[in-house]
């Protein structure tokens, strides 16, 4: 039966797993929330943005990595790099649609109001908007979470090594363990930020009625 | 209270002409209707003054000043706006949306607890019962008062209406009538009065601006262009408001005294107390 | 979908506390215990060459150093790219493997000469030394069912050469490249045009070889599975294949930091023989137990048996009969 070190490698790989994901995840929502700014009331940029990160969306992830490590070596970086890029097709599809889905008389007395740009951003728009920007964070978070199984092809660590290792050397409670964590990882994210999706929704519908 | 200038403004989208190069005065506290169909250029000339269009000749004046030498979000703060369909942020309760203005211009926080009630009872809707409500639990009447509580928190010294009564029934739109003229009795601001209907136009405006294709046929007051109709459009919408136009300026005007004469003018001490604490 | 917003939040919100806490804790867990080494060991991705590294590696940490383990870093090019850049300071490689794949010469057959040449072109070139060669050749050798030996009458190198065009090969990761594989076979022996060449892990190719898909694999002399009698391995009658001793290949530096170093590990090291790695092979691959616990008993083995030739006789025949039990 598996001994102490097998789940002392368990929690690291898990460790290093989630960390992967948190970071690129963390870097990849500012960039992709300044660009949704940008081109939120643009209908034909935002189109064409869009379709140019869905491009990107549609590349395999080890084609993907493979190329990152032709521009930054193996390891960490050439992972968070792809994983961010995958994340900013679902973040500002979600970003930007999120915004568009505020009713013109709302935008329009808002406008009128006298807020400044942030302002409007602030009070109206960012709480009217929350609950697709949350469901698009955690579309973006269960995507992360799968690609950095495959990152752990080019030496990024995470619980993907596992599963890679216990294929190679036919160990499958290392397999079995690698895989539960990965579900459980995706689970929590899933029922965790589903939760707060619901809250965001009823907030935006007229208070917690 | 200022007065409103727009000089030589005219507006285009996209090649089309909306609002030909226009003159027009507003003078200080007066309550001037804009009369037009659809496509007359009548919200154009409103959003204009608050700078939700810019115009592509021409200046536009508030109390003299140019209006592109300010920033915007000066002079909206200090204008009243208030839409058809009420614009009503629907995940903030009645007293939030109503303390946006007061909030923006740093009111203290008690200063702005008064105002929403004071607000809410000018408008006629009970504070305790309406504080806490949401837009989307009220009527469409409640939501046109409230949507009139807000513009007026900051005490702006301009209101501009874009059919505000449009969406509503008829019975509830000749009470709103009657306590926008009663309301005007007091606060002497100067308010801009968008509407398609004769009837309205008449019975609101102190003078009525009749529009068509982008330009203004006549401005004058209600009873001027009843009688002298400036040429047959006008004439062709008197008409069509039919006996009932005279009669309404007519209610109005009687309407007005009789109010003043039975309730002394104490809701005017809401809008002259200084706010700033 | 949540009815209740109030629920829902409450609800995420306790499973992320829940979240939180588990990863500091667990992050606190593994920072605890990842201090700054004072030794970093690789290895490359097959099972052979972490068991050894991680021979190393336990041995070194009995001696009271903290060791950093960075294994399955990948082929040999990326090992020794690692060494000469300092990401680690050790690795296991075999003395073939270096003169054909990385010096690019030609081994002398006397090994003392080819630890010779390696060590003082390693040194004058990157700075990094050869330690002792093992007692172990670890050679390439191609494994064949016993049916298809008995059909084709198969018992060299030369014999499969002609008959290559009937068969499949089940190549694994490097050997369609490098000059000791395939392409090399084909220039010293000629022939060796497969109907075709199926590319597996090493964990699967002796699978796949049993299960009939291909019928011959690419194998090493100390392969755990090669002790099954199905098995048959091909003689190298031309001497295609150098001598792959094993030995540790250590930086410089990390000589000059600890200077028992070499010592410990040319110890280690001389421990190796065919025979050993290949019952440590076998313990990982075929009964599936994990390498650091096979090194560790392994290790424990070698301690007591060390002990017993200590200890006076009369202890030592008691001793020994109960290592014979196990």
């Amino acid at each position: 039966m598996p001994d102490p070190l097998f789940f002392n490698d368990l929690l690291k790989a898990f460790i290093q797993h989630v960390n992967l994901t948190l970071i690129a995840l963390g870097v990849a929502l500012v960039p992709a929330f300044l660009i949704s700014l940008l081109i939120s009331r643009r209908s034909t940029l935002a189109e064409l943005v869009i379709t140019g990160f869905g491009l990107l969306y549609t590349l395999p992830s080890l084609a993907m990595l493979a190329f990152m490590v032709i521009v930054f070596g193996l390891g960490q970086i050439s992972a968070i790099v792809a994983m961010v890029l995958y994340a900013q097709f679902i973040l500002i599809r979600h970003f930007v649609l999120g915004l568009q889905s505020i009713d013109a008389p709302t935008l329009e007395a808002a406008r009128a109001m006298g807020f400044t740009f942030w302002q409007r951003l602030l009070w109206v728009e960012a709480p009217l908007a929350l609950p697709v920007w949350l469901s698009g964070i955690r579309l973006a978070a269960l995507s992360t979470v799968s690609i950095a199984v495959i990152a752990a092809w080019i030496n990024a660590g995470g619980l993907g090594t596992l599963i890679f290792e216990g294929l190679s050397q036919n160990n499958l409670p290392k397999i079995w363990g690698a895989s539960l964590l990965i579900v459980l990882l995706s689970l929590w994210l899933q029922s965790t930020l589903e939760g707060f999706e619901a809250w965001a929704l009823a907030k935006a519908e007229g208070g917690v009625v | 209270m200022p007065s409103i200038q727009l000089d030589n403004v005219s507006k285009s989208f996209a090649g089309r002409v909306v609002l030909q190069p226009t003159n027009l005065e507003i003078a200080a506290g007066e309550f001037v209707t804009i009369l037009g169909g659809s496509g007359s250029g009548k919200t154009t000339l409103l959003k204009l003054i608050n700078r939700l269009h810019q115009p592509d000749t021409g200046v536009i004046r508030l109390a003299g000043d140019d209006l592109s030498q300010k920033p915007v979000t000066q002079t909206r703060l200090n204008m009243g706006y208030v839409i058809q369909q009420s614009g009503l942020f629907k995940h903030m309760t009645v007293a939030e949306n109503i303390e946006i203005v007061p909030r923006l211009l740093k009111w203290s926080k008690s200063a702005i607890h008064q105002r929403v009630d004071e607000m809410l009872e000018l408008v006629g809707l009970e504070p305790k019962l309406y504080r806490e409500r949401y837009p989307l639990q009220l009527s469409g009447g409640q939501q046109q008062r409230v949507g009139l509580a807000r513009a007026l928190a900051g005490n702006p010294p301009v209101l501009l209406m874009d059919e505000p009564f449009g969406a509503v029934d008829p019975i509830v739109r000749q009470r709103l009538q009657d306590e926008m003229l009663v309301l005007q009795a007091q606060l002497g601001k100067t308010i801009v009065f968008v509407t398609h209907d004769v009837q309205e136009a008449f019975k609101l405006g102190d003078r009525v601006v009749m529009m068509q294709d982008g330009s203004i046929h006549q401005y004058d007051t209600p009873n001027e262009i009843m009688t002298h109709p400036a040429d047959g459009f006008v004439e062709s919408l008197v008409e069509a408001g039919g006996s009932t136009t005279t009669k309404n300026t007519e209610t109005r005007i009687s309407r007005l005294s009789t109010w003043r004469s039975n309730h002394p003018p104490f809701l005017k001490s809401f809008f002259t107390k200084p706010r700033r604490v | 979908m949540m009815k209740n917003p109030h629920m829902a939040l409450k609800r995420s919100g306790w499973l992320l506390f829940l979240g939180v806490i588990v990863y500091v804790v667990s992050s606190f867990y593994i920072l605890e215990q990842n201090q700054s080494p004072e030794l970093v060991i690789g290895s490359k991705n097959f099972t052979e060459s972490v068991i050894i590294a991680e021979y190393y590696a336990q041995t070194l940490e009995n001696a009271g150093y903290r060791v950093q383990r960075k294994f399955n870093l990948g082929g040999t090019f990326i090992a020794h790219q690692a060494l000469q850049r300092g990401q680690i300071d050790l690795y296991p490689e075999y003395s073939g493997t270096a003169f054909l794949d990385i010096i690019h010469q030609e081994p002398p057959f006397d090994s003392r000469q080819s630890h010779a040449i390696l060590d003082q072109n390693y040194q004058k070139r990157w700075d990094i030394r050869w330690l002792d060669f093992s007692p172990a050749d670890d050679s390439f050798a191609l494994v064949l069912r016993r049916d298809t030996v008995n059909r084709f009458h198969l018992k060299t190198v030369s014999d499969l050469s002609t008959v290559a065009s009937k068969l499949i090969l089940g190549s694994i990761p490097e050997f369609e490249e490098r000059v000791d594989g395939l392409p090399g076979l084909k220039r010293k022996y000629g022939g060796f045009h497969f109907k075709h060449v199926d590319l597996y892990d090493n964990g699967l190719k002796y699978q796949v070889l049993k299960d009939r898909r291909v019928d011959v694999t690419v194998g090493f002399t100390t392969d755990g599975p090669l002790s099954d009698s199905s098995l048959v391995s091909l003689v190298d009658d031309k001497h295609f294949w150098p001598d792959y001793h094993v030995a540790p290949l250590v930086r410089q530096s990390a000589l000059n930091r600890i200077p028992s170093l070499q010592q410990i590990l040319n110890g280690a090291n001389s421990q190796l023989t065919n025979t050993t790695l290949q019952q440590l092979n076998a313990a990982v691959d075929l009964k599936h137990q994990d390498i650091r616990l096979v090194v560790r008993d392994f290790l424990r083995l070698k301690k007591s048996q060390l002990t017993l030739q200590k200890t006076p006789l009369f202890f030592g025949t008691q001793l020994a009969a109960k290592q014979e039990s196990r």
